[in-house]
């Protein structure tokens, strides 16, 4: 996978499914598309097209197995009007519970059968505590970290050799990235978080030889960055 | 253990470590010894096109992943040339495997936990790293550690 490809196609699912969410909604209001008539309001079609999105996300993520949570999202949504449609008049078809149990096992039946794998070297992790190692001579000219509800550590090597304004991107969904840095190049972090955690170090004023532009976004998820000292009187002081 | 200083003007400085066999306490106090004469075993380590030489003690643990071994230390990670069956059998008996895909160094271990699903995870010490251990080797690192540290104490 080239680097930089799956950020932009990430990017474009998103972006298309928010704009289908706008344009129903339009359509809605204006009695082109009325999906009220079928028991779908305005949040209803909004809270749909975010979970339309999370799964293209999952899929983009190859995580088939948390599928199971988002469609079940989706039948909840819209279940009411799937009654309507096979003419149950708006009865719940399947009680909630059992909807959100059988998810729930699923998935982790699921995850249990498929082998974990890492699907590209600079790409998605999976659960059950991923290592990712970036050359910093040669990977942090442009460099992307993604994570769909996994738990991973991102590493450097030839810390050294690093020739300095680099690029970072991180991006997380519901899952924790960890990131080890040497102390002294100096971060300039941009971060876009939606229930979330970024933690990132304070580092104290002065000169730094090197430096590292990182972007991150981070949803539901946790993203820590950890500066290694290489020099414990700087700490000391 | 009989600690005896012999001295003989016409020949160099030589220490004999006289042992029945080998075990942990022989080799941690060979490791100090080394490490006090300057001499601490050391490891080829790769840092772009150059070899860099680490010492042993201050590796905290191996793992492979993509096909690589990576060294680590408290600050720093390092690609080795080595496999990891190949560093097992070269490597101090305090690295132990701690997964299928890693070697830890058990005298640099601060903490070992262990979550629901029992996968447990250490920490270290000096250093802000953690690593995974297998279910299926995590007593046995926990077995190891206990056994090294509370016979021997931290080296």
């Amino acid at each position: 996978m080239e680097k930089g490809k799956r950020v932009v196609s990430s990017s474009i699912a998103w972006g298309i499914v928010l704009i289908i969410g706008a344009v129903l909604l339009i359509l809605n209001a204006l009695d082109v598309l009325p999906f009220s008539q079928y028991g779908l309001g305005p949040w209803k079609l909004c809270l749909g097209a975010l979970l339309v999105g999370i799964s293209i996300q999952i899929l983009l993520g190859r995580k088939p197995a948390l599928l199971f949570l988002p469609l079940a999202g989706l039948f909840l949504v819209f279940e009411e009007a799937i009654s309507n449609a096979v003419g149950k008049g708006g009865e719940n078809l399947i009680p909630t519970w059992v909807v959100i149990v059988a998810a729930v096992l699923l998935w982790l039946g699921t995850e249990m059968v498929i082998p974990k794998r890492l699907s590209t070297a600079h790409g998605i992790f999976h659960n059950g505590g991923i290592s990712l190692y970036l050359d910093a001579e040669k990977d942090l000219q442009d460099a992307h970290v993604h994570d769909i509800a996994g738990s991973a550590s991102v590493y450097m090597t030839n810390q050294d050799l690093y020739p300095g304004n680099g690029r970072l991107t991180v991006e997380d969904i519901a899952g924790k990235v960890t990131i080890y840095l040497p102390a002294q190049w100096r971060l300039f972090v941009h971060c876009s978080d939606v229930a979330g955690r970024v933690h990132v170090p304070k580092q104290p004023e002065g000169e730094y030889e090197k430096s590292l532009q990182v972007e991150v976004r981070d949803v539901a998820g946790s993203v820590d960055f950890v500066l290694e000292n290489q020099n414990p009187e700087q700490e000391a002081e | 253990m009989k600690i005896s200083l012999e001295l003989d003007e016409g020949k160099p400085s030589e220490l004999i470590l006289r042992v029945p066999r080998v075990d942990e306490e022989v080799l941690t106090l060979q490791r100090q010894l080394l490490q006090l004469l300057g001499k601490a075993p050391e490891i080829a380590l790769s840092e772009g096109e150059r070899e860099i030489f680490v010492p042993v003690s201050d590796l905290l643990f191996f793992e492979t992943m993509d096909g690589n071994v990576y060294a680590h230390t408290a600050t720093a990670c390092y690609k080795c040339q080595r496999r990891l069956y190949e560093l097992e059998s070269l490597l101090p008996s305090t690295f132990v495997r701690a997964s299928k895909a890693a070697l830890v160094n058990i005298m640099e271990i601060r903490t070992m936990s262990r979550s629901l699903t029992g996968v447990g995870e250490i920490t270290f010490r000096n250093s802000d790293k953690r690593m995974s251990v297998s279910r299926m080797y995590y007593q046995g690192v926990r077995d190891r550690v206990e056994e090294v540290r509370l016979k021997h104490g931290k080296g």
